[in-house]
């Protein structure tokens, strides 16, 4: 193993409809507020990740962390853009840790940003459905909610699961949203007006058997950490967050292929490999954030990460034990689903709920005594999955 | 229809391979498939990516007799699953303004 390392601070941009602010605006506001708060002299930056997919299509750029390095003065850097589908700023994270595990970097940025308003919804659901089999998928029309939906429907068969635990999912990350302002969404939703009588009109079916309210939404956004080896980030902070642990798996490309399509198989091996860097277990976690790009997502990662047994993650959900004071707490951001899912971004926006949430500026949605933290952000439709343990120092 | 058996694992195919997922084996015979496919799960989805001429577009992954899975479009206005379903040859989008065959379902 190599050194300790840990994240001196997070921020991000407020996420939504943000039509005013360029793809840089989202990639520089973050990172300029961790240089200014923690008065980072720049030199002591010698690299910096950015997580982005779709920067030539939305802003006709390419090279954006070579870009973001001459906006924010950091002179004769690494600089790489990282994609890895929706999972790029968890991966993006991946390499910060392994450059300074490994001693060739002491400090690094890692920022995330998507610009995805500015299309018309058609052509961005085209953009977003080219993470999909470019030969048995694609070619058919498949786009990553119709994929969430094929497996909404064979894991809610086999599970038992019922369109009011899809439902509670939206109502518990719309009311978590509520509390966290850079989240997209500030509006509380009740399971009546989801999915009570005349609910279509206000929750229509998107892909059946998932609606409008099981989706996250199209969302700009950014965010950034700065990250550097645990002697250096306690010269900066007395509240440094130490990576504990970071796996991360593939699986089959296309849902097809895979010998049970129920299984989030690239999830479960990622958080496997986390837990075993970690050496932390599941059960000690005391909050999450999970990749709930579409609600279903939300219950079966919460039983491939090993936090409830498979059918049970359904009636955790329902008694409470996923709320923001229940025994373990998921997506107190708000999700995906509410806080919003800037691509490039997400990944980066998952590890800054956890930051704070293990810094103690969580704010209303603040964990009580919350000193692990855990999120797992996920590539493609279950084909690749990053997922990464944080203790608080 | 025709699809790909692995040499060394036996699992199978709806389309050409050169590396098997699961074995990592190189050598793939050919197989009938058959014509008789069954629907395991399917959507109906209402928001269509750019270059799909289809509204609402029904998607599906249908199971063939010797367990080969296939993701494809289903064409009826009532899928259900379990219901009997054969695949055809045809136009299922446009890409750059080119057209893309492939092959698509219809009830058996």
């Amino acid at each position: 193993m190599g050194r300790k390392v840990a994240i001196i601070g997070a921020k991000m941009t407020k996420f939504g409809n943000l039509i005013d602010k360029t793809l840089m605006d989202l990639l520089v506001e973050p990172s300029e507020s961790l240089i200014e708060e923690f008065k980072v002299e720049r030199s002591s930056i010698t690299s910096v990740y950015v997580s982005n997919l779709l920067g030539e299509i939305s802003s006709r750029q390419t090279a954006v962390a070579t870009a973001l390095a001459d906006y924010i003065g950091l002179k004769n850097v690494v600089a790489e853009r990282i994609e890895n589908g929706p999972a790029s700023g968890a991966s993006a994270i991946r390499y910060a840790f392994m450059e300074i595990s490994s001693g060739n970097s002491n400090m690094v940025l890692v920022a995330g940003a998507e610009k995805m308003r500015t299309a018309p919804t058609d052509v961005v659901t085209d953009l977003v459905s080219m993470m999909s089999h470019p030969e048995v998928e694609y070619p058919s029309g498949a786009t990553m909610p119709s994929l969430g939906a094929l497996f909404a429907r064979l894991y809610m068969q086999k599970y038992d699961v019922k369109p009011e635990h899809l439902a509670m999912v939206a109502v518990k990350n719309h009311s978590n949203a509520m509390k966290n302002p850079f989240a997209q969404f500030k509006k509380e939703v009740t399971l009546e007006q989801l999915i009570g009588p005349g609910s279509e009109s206000f929750n229509p079916y998107v892909s059946e058997p998932l609606r409008l309210y099981d989706m996250s939404p199209i969302t700009d956004g950014g965010a950034a950490l700065l990250l550097a080896d645990l002697d250096t980030a306690l010269s900066y902070t007395k509240k440094p967050v130490i990576l504990e642990g970071i796996g991360e798996s593939t699986d089959a490309l296309a849902l097809q292929d895979r010998d049970d399509p129920t299984e989030l198989k690239a999830v479960r091996l990622s958080a496997e490999k986390a837990y075993r860097m970690s050496g932390i277990k599941p059960e000690e976690i005391n909050v999450a954030e999970v990749h709930d790009a579409f609600t279903v997502l939300e219950i079966a990662i919460s039983e491939e990460i090993g936090f409830f047994k498979k059918g049970e993650g359904k009636l955790a959900l329902q008694n409470g034990v996923t709320k923001i004071n229940g025994e373990k707490p998921i997506n107190t951001s708000g999700g995906l689903k509410a806080r919003g899912h800037p691509l490039g971004a997400t990944g980066l926006a998952q590890a800054t709920e956890i930051t704070w949430q293990l810094q103690g500026l969580a704010d209303q949605r603040q964990v009580k005594d919350a000193s692990i933290g855990f999120t797992v952000n996920m590539g493609g439709f279950g084909s690749n999955a990053v997922s990464i343990v944080y203790r608080r120092y | 229809m025709k699809g790909y058996v692995c040499n060394k694992c036996g699992k199978v195919y709806t389309y050409k391979r050169k590396v098997c997922i699961n074995c990592g084996s190189t050598s793939f015979n050919e197989t009938e498939l058959g014509d008789e496919a069954k629907l395991i799960t399917y959507t109906v989805l209402y928001v269509v990516p750019a270059g799909i001429e289809r509204f609402p577009l029904v998607l599906g992954i249908v199971e063939f007799n010797n367990g080969a899975k296939m993701f494809g479009q289903i064409m009826t206005d009532k899928p259900q699953v379990g219901m009997k379903l054969k695949p055809q040859y045809g136009k299922l989008r446009v890409k750059d303004g080119k057209e893309i065959n492939g092959y698509y379902f219809v009830p058996a």
